[in-house]
């Protein structure tokens, strides 16, 4: 061990990034001689608007060692399967991402080449019906993936939809029991060493002054370290991703619940819908050029299925990142890092992806420019090729004359997109980076969904007698079904599984 | 489908190329499909091949069975390579193919090593890798399937006779219509792609997709995208000087690097016989230089470092040296082709061409080359020798991709792994390390392991790792049973 090594960590914000950030760093620094103080404010409310996940949460509260039974039961947790995009192609249409493959390859060729060749000799079963999570979700039937790798029901993953306050409280109570140290309070000053411009010091309300070798940035979309103190810039993606605001409000449940969020495309932006065990989260996220606050909340509060539980909230943002996520000795976590509106559920996976990539490349306090500059390579690209495939969804619609919706298909798109989509349209080709978070199968899910259909499919698939194909189609849908038909509903499995405790309302279960 | 299949290919040249690209494109063309391949001498195999573990891969696909291609090829097997006199003149390194050690308390084993290594208490890096410990032995057995076995950590590579290899991929290719012949013109259509290609005897050749696999791309040179990207400044070999020479009693099952003043050598052990091989430059060693090095009369390659800007362009795509050319300094070669042969499969055009599928095959052709390119570099700028060849290798500045890589590397032991690398992560790690490239600090989350645990935990694996090679029977044993 060298005499350049952390010391001590400092953790700027509560909130699920500050929260999540202190229990893996606790978790992974134990044993090291690191002390970690996290100071949040009771005042400063939390945005908490990443309520539904995307399946690598599981590794991240794996590596935790959380029970899932208990975090589920202490988060009001549902499973999710996938998002359910409605009226994102033309209006009216609906198609589900989900977390798995379409069919398997036959011959060597990718299923969705057999499926659209299929298509061009007249058979319209349409994708959907070989995803195993796809026909789970619309039945509302959830049951956990088999281990056995040999088995269709291993095929595909879950995430969760969850309340982010009872998931942040959850790690709190985490991190605190691994000697992470909460200190209430706000911050007034930020205090930079001349000699480097490092962060020296953070000064509170009370006058408290809190050293640290290493802070980290959860304060939000503020960014009071990474942007007030260190002046990271912003790269700002409004021109892609123009909806700048978001207003929310949950509702009552009035329905069995559904193992997937739901995205419905509105005039100038989409609708979330997050069934969570004891309430549903709803959401619309907007261009205000497009539309004014008070008609987003009469169409969000129009659209809910149950009552309104409180007042819609406001949320104010601008899609991009920080130039620098990594600045000198400040490393931004979650809405201080950057933002992307949660259209795939990201929110959360990016805190994450900022963890774990701190972790990995965890620094001396001398925070080599080595490391930094590793640290932002890896996180803009995580931003851009999320970015990619949200501007996608957005692009490819059909929605003429509206005007939101006509910008969006008709103003440019990033050209790593375009690319991507030239390739598809041609061949059905899905370019594929060694990195970036969104797989072959997602990309599928959104092209075809919002019917961007390839000219030609893979040639090779020919290799294949029509004869032969027809007979693996009708075998693959027919154990999907099969295996669909066995499984219990989404709310008999939570129910048997993790049902919240005594004190939530009691909830009617559907057989 | 829309858009007609394609109803011909010609293949021009032939070699392990051409015929690596024949015995593939039986498997996924239809019948109707013509598959010609015109066999110019130019291209005609010479010389052994060190070939990656992944072209097992491509041999399963094909369903060639291995014993039978290492018994037409003179076949011996691969466990890694061995890089001698590179960072100083006695010293050497073995590159295993199985990673090094094992994940410890979920930190990389490089910094376990790394922070042992501070103490002491280390040993070589390559004594982690069971692939190397049985080389350097001259043990070889295949790897197990039990993921409890160390034997599990295994994989290997092949040592194939380049004319055997193609004759035993020939075999395959049955319906594929072969003949010799020599290239007179290539006729460019006014949009630039190929009408015709005539033949030295007057036939014309006419087909939907020409496929290069000449020595110097004579088709593709003849299209308008077909300019060459030169590397001969961070690669200054020019020149092969190839020849065979008695074999050993119990060859190693490793590719042996030797850099010498004129270059490198290589030798690769073949059954029957070692082919060694002399890489110089020309302007510095004369040939008759090079023979003598290799202590008799050899064959002389010619050797253009670099890559077409475009491989494929219109109706014509280029593959092997035809479409790219490096010092098979990494022991990969086939590699290339390998790589260029699957990515036609998967990006196969129509009758009428595609040219965005061209767009795409050329973006991942040019970064795998690139990043494998990285790696040769790589051993040249980490030499010590100082000899003009060495010194002018040195001359000029690193690829950006590379510089970062090894810099982050050298800051704390990252690896950066690319697009479409070849090298995965365990082999970056191998190469730096075994060319004396060390991280200044190791992952500070390797110090929760108590300091006395970690040692114990690397000797116990040392110990296990030599214990499981000199359990191997040897090389020549393995040989024996195998044919």
């Amino acid at each position: 061990m060298t005499d350049h090594a952390v010391r001590n960590i400092l953790i700027v914000g509560g909130g699920t990034a500050g929260w999540m950030t202190a229990a893996a760093v606790s978790a992974k620094l134990a044993g090291l001689p690191i002390a970690i103080r996290l100071v949040e404010s009771a005042e400063i409310g939390t945005v908490g608007v990443g309520e539904a996940t995307v399946p690598h949460i599981r590794h991240f509260n794996a590596a935790l060692g959380l029970d899932e039974a208990d975090f589920m039961r202490s988060t009001q947790a549902t499973y999710k399967l996938g998002i359910e995009f409605r009226g994102w192609g033309k209006p009216g249409d609906s198609y589900i991402h989900p977390f798995g493959a379409y069919g398997a390859a036959i011959a060597g060729v990718g299923f969705h080449h057999h499926w659209l060749r299929a298509r061009q000799g007249g058979d319209a079963t349409p994708l959907e019906a070989y995803s195993l999570p796809v026909m789970a979700a619309r039945q509302g039937r959830f049951a956990p993936p088999s281990p056995d790798p040999r088995a269709l029901a291993s095929t595909y993953a879950y995430a969760y939809q969850f309340d982010a306050g009872l998931y942040a409280a959850y790690l709190r109570a985490y991190a605190e029991a691994r000697g992470v140290v909460r200190t209430e309070g706000k911050v007034a000053d930020v205090a930079l060493r001349g000699e480097d411009g490092f962060i020296a010091a953070v000064t509170m309300e009370n006058g408290e002054r809190i050293e640290a070798d290493l802070f980290i940035d959860c304060s939000g979309f503020r960014g009071l370290l990474i942007e007030q103190a260190l002046k990271a810039g912003y790269e700002d993606w409004t021109r892609w991703l123009p909806c700048d605001r978001a207003a929310a409000v949950p509702c009552e449940t009035v329905e069995a619940s559904t193992p997937y969020t739901r995205c419905t495309a509105d005039a100038a932006g989409w609708r979330w819908r997050i069934p969570l065990q004891h309430r549903v989260g709803n959401g619309y996220v907007y261009s205000s050029q497009h539309i004014g606050d008070d008609d987003a909340a009469a169409a969000l509060l129009a659209g809910l299925e149950g009552k309104a539980q409180a007042d819609p909230r406001f949320l104010r943002f601008v899609a991009g990142h920080r130039r620098k996520q990594w600045s000198k000795n400040c490393v931004a976590v979650g809405l201080a890092s950057g933002f992307l509106e949660p259209l795939e559920s990201t929110s959360i996976h990016l805190i994450q992806v900022a963890v774990t990539t701190l972790l990995e490349l965890f620094p001396d306090r001398g925070c080599d420019q080595a490391d930094q500059d590793e640290y932002n390579r890896v996180m803009t690209l995580e931003f851009e090729r999320i970015r990619d495939f949200l501007v996608l969804h957005y692009h490819a619609n059909q929605r003429t004359g509206e005007p939101f919706w006509d910008d969006r298909r008709n103003l440019p798109i990033p050209d790593s997109l375009a690319y991507k989509m030239e390739l598809f349209r041609d061949r059905g080709v899905v370019v594929k980076y060694k990195d970036g978070f969104f797989l072959e199968p997602s990309w599928l899910a959104v092209y075809l969904g919002q019917n961007i259909v390839p000219r030609i499919y893979d040639p090779v698939s020919d290799s294949v007698p029509d004869a032969v194909l027809a007979h693996r189609l009708k075998a693959i849908r027919g154990s999907i079904a099969e295996t669909v038909r066995a499984m219990p509903t989404h709310d008999d499995w939570i129910a048997r599984f993790c049902a919240a405790g005594s004190g939530t309302p009691a909830r009617t279960v559907t057989a | 489908m829309t858009g007609s299949p394609l109803s011909s290919v010609a293949i021009l040249g032939g070699g392990v190329a051409g015929w690596m690209t024949a015995a593939a494109l039986t498997w996924v063309l239809p019948p109707a499909c013509a598959i010609r391949v015109v066999e110019t001498t130019d291209a005609a195999p010479c010389g052994a091949l060190s070939t990656l573990p992944a072209l097992r891969g491509f041999h399963g696909l094909l369903g060639l069975d291995e014993a039978a291609v290492m018994r037409t090829a003179r076949g011996t097997f691969k466990l890694g390579a061995r890089y001698g006199g590179w960072t100083a003149p006695d010293q050497d390194h073995v590159e295993g193919f199985s990673d090094a050690g094992a994940n410890l308390d979920g930190v990389a084993f490089h910094h376990h090593w790394l922070r042992a290594r501070q103490r002491g208490q280390a040993g070589r890096y390559e004594d982690y890798s069971l692939a190397a410990v049985a080389g350097r032995l001259g043990r070889f057995t295949p790897p197990s399937e039990d993921p409890r076995s160390v034997l599990s950590t295994l994989s290997y590579g092949l040592h194939l006779d380049a004319a055997g290899y193609v004759a035993a991929l020939r075999a395959t290719a049955g319906r594929v219509q072969a003949r010799a012949g020599g290239i007179a013109e290539v006729v460019l259509a006014p949009d630039g792609v190929i009408a015709e290609v005539v033949l030295a005897d007057g036939e014309r050749l006419v087909a939907d997709l020409f496929v290069d696999t000449t020595s110097d791309g004579r088709l593709i040179g003849a299209t308008p995208d077909g300019g060459w990207i030169d590397e001969s400044t961070a690669l200054p070999c020019d020149r092969l000087a190839q020849r065979e020479v008695a074999p050993r009693a119990n060859p190693p099952p490793l590719t042996e690097f030797e850099a010498v003043a004129e270059g490198w050598l290589r030798r690769v052990p073949l059954r029957g016989g070692d082919a060694v091989t002399l890489a110089y430059a020309s302007d510095l060693t004369p040939d008759d230089a090079a023979c003598s090095v290799l202590g008799g009369e050899a064959k002389i390659v010619r050797l253009r470092n670099g890559r077409r800007e475009r491989a494929w362009s219109g109706n014509c795509l280029a593959i092997g040296p035809a479409a790219s050319q490096m010092e098979s300094l990494n022991g990969d070669d086939a590699q290339a082709i390998q790589s260029g042969v699957s990515r036609l499969i998967a990006l196969l055009p129509t009758a009428d061409g595609s040219p965005l599928a061209a767009m795409e095959y050329n973006r991942l052709m040019a970064e795998t080359f690139d990043r494998a390119r990285d790696m040769a570099v790589l051993r040249y700028l980490a030499a010590t020798r100082i000899d003009p060849l060495w010194a002018r290798a040195r001359r000029g500045a690193p690829p950006a991709a590379l510089a970062y890589k090894q810099a982050q590397f050298e800051s704390r032991g990252r690896v950066v792994l690319y697009d479409e690398e070849t090298f995965v992560e365990g082999a970056w790690v191998g190469a730096f390390l075994g060319h004396g490239i060390t991280p200044r600090r190791h992952d500070r989350l390797a110090d929760r392991l108590p300091a006395d645990q970690a040692d114990a935990a690397l000797a116990r694996l040392r110990g296990l790792i030599r214990q499981a090679a000199l359990a191997m029977p040897t090389h020549a044993g393995a040989l024996k049973d195998r044919s």
